[in-house]
């Protein structure tokens, strides 16, 4: 069953400049899902699209069956923006974000599953990458969802950061449908069943094994 | 005189001083963590020019000046959220603007000149009863609805993207406390006068962050730093005879520096 799905999207901020061009694929159950490609290819646009933070100019897009305009059921998507989209003023703790976004019994098994019961009262912006990454993704496993969509997680990390970032996300491989935007070639050919490439011509959606044969063409490499 | 002398004059504008000091530096914070600290200057400029034209056509300043401010706010507010605009730019706008209306306003009916320096400069003496009924419903207002909006505040200020996924209204608590800071920088107009009313929401939340290390510690040394830096300036202001807007706000910076030379001395002894 695909649990997203797109039907002819095309999306312009200006008339007459679409950044995203009829654009048309589907995220099945289970799989994990990445969205390739250069700065301004639209990865993230394609990302609040489907969150419904914007609307297409044309086409429909279908989370779990139903059409955006009518899905209510937030509950079961997963979001984890950049961690490098908090303002560096919030003082606001690890604890004090958990008890604002969900009760302390919904998100405990993630604190626990993470690590995280060492930082509760640390402030955020005083951890490091990859532990707000961590915090980040507590925050969009607190109602268990079936869905989880990761904005570049592994940008600004420490290799051992990406690397824990990466074991994670293997773990849920299978048991959640994962939906990453990156432009981390390597991370995403270690992990992702298919790709999406976007602002380009010869690419839309291939698996990851096609990807790897295509990949010097489309990138221009010798 | 000193300052129990002065009290049985004065209590109305100490007590409006005292009850704005508190909510502005509350609802600063919010503004800080969102970089609209500046909304204060600009909102109480464009004041400015709303007193003028009241005082003109002969209608009550406050009233008239606090829904014009208001109005204004949630317009600026609009633009930013909806339509993409710099928030710095913007408040350069209306700064420029309100003072622009008020000088021409000025230069046209040159009458004006008294009534609109107790606004300029502030005057703690002449609080009205309009003036200190409004301070204490703005000001409870404003920390009602923050108390009850707390964990949503701080979802909204952590990442409205998340916030908005998990059903929290964002623009409805954005919009509300825009126009509660509106007021607010209004109503502090009397305490200090319009060119020192944007210190209540800015300088109280900037020092309180160089010593707290949650939210709720952050709104607690906020309020804590305004209440006493208002104190501190009424004080100073009856017992020297000077006036109590320069003093509050000469308080406020000098508990910043205060902060600002312990934060130093901590990091350089390391404990």
């Amino acid at each position: 069953m695909s649990v997203i799905r797109l039907e002819n999207v095309s999306f312009h901020y200006r008339k007459d400049e679409p950044l995203i061009k009829n654009l048309s694929f589907y995220v099945d159950e289970g799989e994990l899902f990445a969205v390739l490609g250069p700065n301004g290819s639209g990865k993230t646009t394609l990302l609040k699209l489907i969150l419904g933070f914007l609307r297409p100019t044309l086409g429909h897009i279908m989370l779990f069956g139903k059409n955006l305009r009518v899905f209510k059921e937030w509950d079961r998507i997963g979001y984890v923006p950049q961690y490098l989209s908090v303002d560096k003023f919030f003082t606001g703790s690890v604890q004090e974000i958990f008890r604002a976004f969900a009760k302390g019994e919904k998100i405990g098994w993630a604190i626990t599953y993470l690590h995280l019961e060492g930082l509760l009262n640390r402030p955020f912006i005083k951890l490091s990458g990859g532990e707000r990454q961590k915090v980040l993704l507590a925050l969009a496993l607190s109602t268990n969802p079936d869905v989880l969509i990761l904005d570049e997680p592994t940008t600004g990390l420490d290799i051992h950061a990406q690397e824990h970032i990466e074991t994670i996300l293997k773990d849920f491989k299978g048991k959640k449908t994962i939906v990453i935007v990156s432009h981390d070639i390597g991370f995403v050919l270690r992990i992702a069943d298919r790709v999406l490439c976007m602002g380009m011509e010869t690419c839309q959606v291939t698996s990851t094994e096609n990807f790897k044969g295509i990949i010097k063409e489309i990138y221009g490499l010798h | 005189m000193g300052f129990t002398e002065l009290f049985p004059f004065m209590w109305k504008g100490i007590v409006t001083a005292f009850l704005i000091s508190l909510s502005s530096s509350v609802i600063g914070v919010y503004l800080l963590i969102r970089r609209l600290s500046m909304l204060g200057a600009g909102l109480a400029h464009a004041a400015f020019g709303s007193i003028a034209i009241s005082i003109v056509l002969e209608i009550e300043p406050y009233t008239f000046t606090i829904i014009y401010t208001i109005l204004l706010g949630l317009v600026i507010e609009y633009l930013i959220q909806k339509k993409g605009l710099p928030a710095d730019t913007l408040i350069a706008l209306v700064y420029s603007f309100g003072v622009a209306l008020a000088i021409l306003i000025l230069s046209v009916w040159d009458t004006l000149g008294t009534n609109i320096f107790s606004y300029l400069f502030g005057s703690i003496l002449l609080v009205s009863d309009i003036e200190f009924v409004s301070a204490a419903f703005v000001s409870f207002l404003t920390l009602a609805f923050f108390a009850i909006n707390y964990n949503r505040v701080i979802a909204l200020l952590f990442n409205e993207e998340i916030a908005k996924l998990k059903g929290i209204s964002v623009s409805l608590i954005n919009y509300s406390l825009i126009a509660l800071a509106s007021a607010n920088i209004v109503l502090s107009i009397k305490a200090v006068g319009l060119i020192l009313s944007t210190s209540f929401i800015s300088i109280p939340p900037m020092a309180s962050l160089l010593v707290a290390n949650s939210f709720f510690s952050t709104i607690l040394f906020s309020a804590f730093f305004s209440f006493s830096s208002t104190f501190l300036g009424v004080i100073v202001a009856s017992t020297f005879d000077i006036p109590p807007g320069s003093a509050i706000v000469i308080s406020m910076v000098f508990i910043f520096l205060l902060m600002l030379s312990g934060r130093f001395f901590r990091r350089i002894l390391k404990f």
